[in-house]
């Protein structure tokens, strides 16, 4: 079931109905047959998986909580991590012929893993209720695509679930209708365009590619963006918050500062159990711990979205980027200016750095990429030319872009779905709501990010 | 050593990592006060305190330090 089908829009009312018409203690029940009734809905093997996960992560957790030793502690921790990353692992790089990766499997998989090193570094006790846990993992909000949220964040909020109020109601529908204009106006409308010129990119003139190339962030930002905001806004109709997971990407200043806002749980993950922990046991080493953690976090990163040399390359060149950011760019004259002049030159430049490295995720062979790189420069050519598409998807961005600019630059001084003034919001409901009917893709296109 | 000339030892030593000459430094100060205050310069902190005591910390107690009142307290603990 995906939150731009049919059958979500049914599912979601009754289980709201469901969880407020039942007592306090039984909502977490509630909750989590819903989650496994969402994720079976799927397919009945992803259920199997997601169940082994939640059993391994349980146990694990409990096991440490009961070891008095801080060596056994430790083992029990990588032994725990190894488990659960096995079914990631085996599709991952062992792929079996026709299975595909489970949708999800790589988002509850980490969420796992920060689960038992938390409980390992004191930072949360273990979970006695295994439902809670259970729920944690397979949380239906989240668990197609993240965010990839944290025990104590979550489990908090899962000891006393109250009942929805009408702020809750509220504000998750507007987070929703949001989520869906980003998604089914901007990401899934760019994606004709762009699709139509990378999946033919040999015939396309220069002016196409760079055209659609500048597009794939925004493209991206709006399909996982979109998502992000409905699974806010999905958690929110039971009162509960979840992370946020982009901060308006599109205004970053450095690839330091666009890696604190998109994707924001998963590199925070990254941040906290892959980057930290190598950093740490190279702290003597001076710079050297900082630039090898940071490459390692960075290639580790690009394996996680895809097994190639491209991806390898794009990890890399992030991770290279950053360390330069770190020892030089800071100390040039317009990275340390806040005139507005300079911050709209350091917006444009990492727009562009983005652009390039996101060049080397729509391709697997460098060949394609020299070729793109190629035609940009040597055969400039005719833009090619989607009138429907371009009018549609061009109308949704510019709202798209008002509404972040206006957020990033002018928090708080434009309200319009959170105007007190019925005509205001309202108004803004309805546009949104006839701009999804209207300039929308409403054929049930896939999200992005399922793929990993 | 009691928490006081803790204090005194480990300020020279934050003041010089975070570039922050002029900053008073308290138990209370975290890294969300001091802008310089960040990951690396956090594990720099970390190295430089532990050559400086002569002792070694372990990641799972630094990942709960929020503030220096904290690292008093876990310095204070390994003296």
């Amino acid at each position: 079931m995906q939150f731009n089908s049919f059958e979500f829009i049914v599912f979601l009312p009754i289980v709201v109905l469901l969880y407020n018409l039942c007592s306090e203690r039984y909502r977490v029940y509630v909750l989590l047959i819903a989650s496994f009734a969402f994720y079976a809905y799927l397919h009945p093997l992803y259920l199997c998986i997601n169940l082994i996960i939640c059993i391994m992560t349980y146990s694990c957790a409990r096991w440490i909580a009961v070891c008095q030793s801080d060596k056994g502690q430790k083992r029990i921790m990588f032994g725990g991590i190894f488990l659960v990353l096995m079914p990631l692992a085996s599709y991952k790089f062992f792929p079996f012929h026709h299975w595909i990766l489970p949708v999800g499997l790589s988002f509850y998989t980490f969420m796992a893993i920060s689960y038992i090193v938390d409980v390992y570094q004191g930072k949360i006790q273990a979970e006695k209720n295994p439902c809670k846990i259970s729920l944690f993992l397979s949380f239906f909000p989240y668990v197609l695509s993240g965010p990839i949220e944290r025990a104590d964040h979550i489990l908090p909020q899962m000891d006393y679930l109250r009942k929805s109020t009408p702020s809750d109601l509220t504000n998750g529908a507007k987070l929703m209708l949001w989520g869906y204009f980003m998604k089914l106006c901007v990401g899934d409308r760019l994606a004709i365009y762009t699709d139509a010129i990378f999946n033919n990119f040999e015939f396309h003139s220069g002016a196409s590619l760079l055209f659609a190339l500048v597009l794939v962030p925004i493209q991206c930002y709006a399909d996982f963006g979109g998502y992000s905001f409905i699974a806010t806004g999905v958690a929110r109709c039971f009162g509960i918050n979840i992370m946020n997971n982009f901060n308006r990407p599109l205004f970053s200043t450095s690839i330091s500062d666009f890696w604190h806002r998109w994707h924001i749980s998963l590199m925070k993950w990254f941040n906290d159990y892959i980057y930290t922990p190598i950093f740490f046991s190279l702290r003597n080493r001076n710079g050297y711990g900082f630039a090898i953690a940071i490459l390692t976090t960075f290639i580790i990163s690009g394996l996680w979205h895809g097994v190639s040399l491209t991806i390898v390359i794009w990890g890399m060149m992030n991770g290279v980027i950053m360390i330069f950011e770190r020892h030089a760019f800071r100390n040039l004259y317009f990275s340390r200016q806040n005139l507005s002049w300079a911050k709209f030159l350091r917006i444009l430049l990492t727009y562009s750095v983005v652009v390039f490295c996101m060049l080397f995720t729509r391709f697997s062979a460098m060949a394609d990429v020299g070729f793109v790189v190629k035609t940009v420069f040597s055969n400039w050519g005719q833009l090619f030319i989607d009138a429907d598409t371009m009018v549609y998807g061009l109308f949704s961005l510019v709202v798209l872009f008002a509404v972040d600019f206006f957020e990033e630059f002018l928090p708080g001084k434009i309200k319009l779905a959170n105007s007190s003034k019925f005509i205001f919001r309202w108004g803004t409901y309805l546009f949104l709501i006839i701009s999804i009917m209207l300039f929308g893709v409403l054929d049930g296109g896939s999200f992005i990010y399922f793929q990993f | 050593m009691d928490r006081r000339q803790i204090m005194d030892e480990i300020s020279p030593i934050f003041k010089d990592v975070m570039h922050q000459k002029n900053i008073v430094l308290n138990e209370i100060v975290a890294p969300q006060d001091v802008d310089t205050w960040d990951s690396v310069t956090n594990l720099l902190f970390i190295s430089e305190l532990e050559k400086h005591f002569g002792i070694r910390f372990k990641l799972k107690e630094t990942v709960k330090l929020n503030n220096i009142g904290d690292f008093v307290s876990l310095i204070q603990s390994k003296l």
